[in-house]
């Protein structure tokens, strides 16, 4: 491979249909989130169970990791909301790494998440709902069977950045200069396109075409092309790093008599 | 007062152990710049800005730091500008000429995260902190780090030369260095705080060269197991974690054993049958790591002890250079008060402020009593008469007094001097009621004043 003596790099393809809008991308991006959270074990439950346990004050243990939980649940979020705004302001967000390990500079677990520009037919396509897409995501992770034979990290902390313009507009995430994508640790890319820019690539873009290619093509490819992408542009772009960390939580917040009934509830 | 700084520079450089480097004229400055949090700005922009700004002020005294600037792209973008170590070499303040003198400006920004634990698989205790320099929580360490003689100066000069060596591919069977720096002495002199420091420094340095650096502080209560014999293993364990780090050529990696004496203790007394047989394979775990470590480039060793003589004599071979940190002199103390009396007229406890004189100061003035030097020729008594306290106690000494003798928001020089010295003394009987064989000697300065 190009990157000489490093991992494999475990790539995903995530196929949508329609236009992806900010809109979409921002809640992809939080979802997948949440959902690695507690995919790689770091929380107990899934977050959207947990945080209902929480306001609830149900099966929660006091004490200290009581106090973690609501520090985790705070920054995530705090985490989303900041993710709104830059979706909002920031139109080009191609890239997201979501960093599981003790600093960015050691991550055990890499997540890297490359969203394919729309391809230039603008209002014409059909714009599908959030809640579509994150089912498609979802279905798509759920299934990824490379993620489920590599055994999650222990308990560690998250890190969240993006790659964006140097002229990007954030009042919250903090420039990181020198940041590179760390070569430690299990990488995985999460490629999210929509299936219809390869249906329309030729009578719209025939440049575009040629680089998009069919997908085996493309797997071949992608390796190579994270790389190179970050050399070429880095004068112009800048990885931005979110100033909460998301630090895991143990299984021991939690105290629910048996197994069995966590369901039934 | 401003005549004094001219005075000074009239007089002929005091003699330093370190003769013949004093005169060196034009040699080069480092400029440091800590760029603004959320500054995108690239570095070689703010370069320019700060090599402009420079030129402009045309020579400036001693070690400063700028935080005020008339350019508003530098307001906007730099937390600091500060020169440094210039008297470090020289041992007192001179006068900078900054258009003829080669500028290294060095840009960084300081990571804010605190440490971050490293975990050894299935081991429930974390093995080793973790931080990523440059480091906001060890900014300053360096400068209020006091020493006698050239100690920083020599530490900066031999971490310089290995990475030299190593960058022209010196045959290390030919000419050998092993990466690992010794610094003992007793407790509270400021040996781990300079381990961090110079991390922290060297990364500003090289940031030209390496993009980050690593600091690697290993809990070695942490690496004995309590199975048997898998104590090595654990130090292994360790170090393949280290490997990993260094593995990146981007990164400079810094690994502190504090205390490391609990790690290599002499082999000779666990071979006398007090100890259990598993200490010495973790000494030759240890030694059998570092030999491997040193084949990079991008390493150091910092290790500190409190007892050098029951360290392992392999390991102290080991270790290039084995620097003494003893309890400062009181030209050190009459610093270390000067910087703390600073810190509180900054902060308005001590008011109105008022100059003390720095020691080069009062000897020009062959230490004459006057409304000007009162305080100062005050505090260096008081500075005399903390001789062989340690670093640490010296520090938290300006506290004590305060809360022990004046209790109130804000003071006048002339009192709080009355109560630092009272504090001192309290020092003292306290030592002495913990032991009563070694009553405190008072210090004779030599070569100051004559």
């Amino acid at each position: 491979m190009a990157t000489g003596g490093c991992k494999e790099i475990h790539v995903r393809n995530i196929e949508l249909t329609g236009r992806i809008t900010s809109d979409v991308r921002c809640s992809l991006v939080k979802d997948i989130v949440k959902f690695i959270l507690y995919h790689r074990e770091q929380i107990p439950l899934p977050y959207e169970q947990l945080k209902y346990y929480f306001e609830r004050q149900e099966n929660i243990k006091k004490g200290s990791e009581a106090r973690k939980l609501s520090q985790l649940l705070d920054s995530v979020q705090e985490l989303c909301s900041n993710l709104d705004l830059l979706f909002q302001t920031t139109s080009d967000v191609g890239q997201i790494l979501i960093l599981l390990g003790p600093t960015i500079a050691t991550p055990k677990e890499i997540f890297e998440i490359k969203f394919t520009p729309n391809p230039l037919v603008g209002p014409l396509m059909e714009v599908p709902s959030c809640k579509m897409c994150s089912r498609l995501l979802h279905k798509s992770l759920v299934t990824y069977n490379t993620l489920i034979d590599i055994n999650p990290p222990s308990l560690t902390s998250m890190h969240i950045l993006f790659h964006g313009q140097r002229s990007a507009d954030t009042k919250w995430f903090k420039p990181k200069h020198n940041f590179k994508i760390p070569k430690r640790g299990q990488h995985f890319t999460f490629q999210i396109f929509s299936k219809q820019s390869k249906s329309v690539k030729d009578p719209c873009q025939p440049i575009r075409g040629d680089v998009e290619g069919s997908e085996c093509h493309r797997k071949e490819q992608n390796g190579i092309n994270i790389r190179e992408g970050t050399v070429a542009d880095k004068e112009d772009f800048l990885w931005f790093m979110a100033p909460t960390i998301i630090k895991g939580i143990k299984d021991s917040v939690l105290c629910i008599p048996q197994q069995g009934e966590l369901w039934v509830q | 007062m401003n005549g004094v700084g001219e005075l000074v520079d009239a007089l002929p450089p005091p003699v330093t152990e370190s003769s013949g480097m004093s005169g060196l004229k034009n040699c080069s400055v480092h400029v440091e710049v800590c760029q603004s949090t959320y500054s995108t700005v690239t570095a070689s922009e703010i370069q320019d800005h700060v090599r402009e700004m420079l030129y402009k002020i045309k020579t400036l005294y001693g070690d400063v730091s700028i935080t005020e600037f008339e350019d508003p792209f530098l307001t906007e973008h730099v937390q600091y500008v500060a020169m440094t170590d210039t008297e470090l070499s020289s041992g007192r303040k001179q006068a900078i000429d900054l258009c003829s003198t080669q500028l290294w400006i060095h840009v960084f920004t300081l990571s804010e995260d605190g440490p971050a634990c490293e975990e050894l698989d299935g081991e429930e205790m974390s093995a080793a902190n973790h931080w990523l320099l440059p480091a906001a929580d060890m900014q300053g360490l360096w400068d209020n780090l006091i020493f006698d003689g050239p100690i920083k100066s020599n530490l900066l000069h031999y971490a310089m030369t290995t990475l030299l060596f190593s960058d022209r591919k010196v045959d290390p069977s030919v000419i050998s260095w092993n990466r690992v720096v010794l610094l003992h002495g007793p407790p509270g002199t400021g040996k781990t705080s300079l381990c961090k420091a110079l991390a922290q420094k060297l990364t500003i340095r090289l940031s030209g060269r390496y993009s980050y650096g690593q600091f690697i502080e290993i809990n070695s209560h942490s690496l004995f197991s309590k199975w048997f014999s898998e104590s090595g293993k654990l130090v292994m364990k360790m170090f393949q974690k280290i490997q990993e780090l260094i593995d990146d050529p981007d990164a400079i990696v810094f690994v502190l054993i504090d205390e490391v004496e609990s790690l290599t203790a002499a082999r000779q007394s666990a071979m006398s049958g007090s100890d259990p047989s598993d200490a010495i394979r973790v000494v030759n775990a240890l030694l059998t790591q570092i030999d491997q470590i040193k084949k990079n480039s991008n390493v150091l060793i910092l290790t500190t002890s409190n007892v050098t003589g029951a360290i392992d004599l392999a390991f102290v071979d080991r270790a290039d250079i084995k620097q003494y940190i003893g309890p400062p002199s009181a030209a050190a103390i009459f610093k270390i008060y000067h910087s703390c009396i600073n810190e509180l007229m900054k902060t308005g406890i001590i008011s109105p402020p008022q100059q003390i004189l720095d020691l080069r100061a009062l000897e020009v003035v062959r230490f004459m009593e006057n409304d000007a030097t009162k305080h100062s020729l005050k505090l260096r008594e008081v500075a005399q008469k903390s001789y062989s306290l340690s670093g640490r106690t010296l520090r938290k000494l300006p506290f004590l007094a305060h809360a022990l003798f004046i209790q109130k928001p804000t003071v006048t020089l002339e009192v709080f001097l009355e109560a630092l010295e009272r504090a001192v003394q309290q020092q003292f009987e306290e030592r002495r009621g913990l032991d009563s064989k070694q009553p405190p000697t008072l210090y004779k300065e030599n070569g100051t004043a004559d």
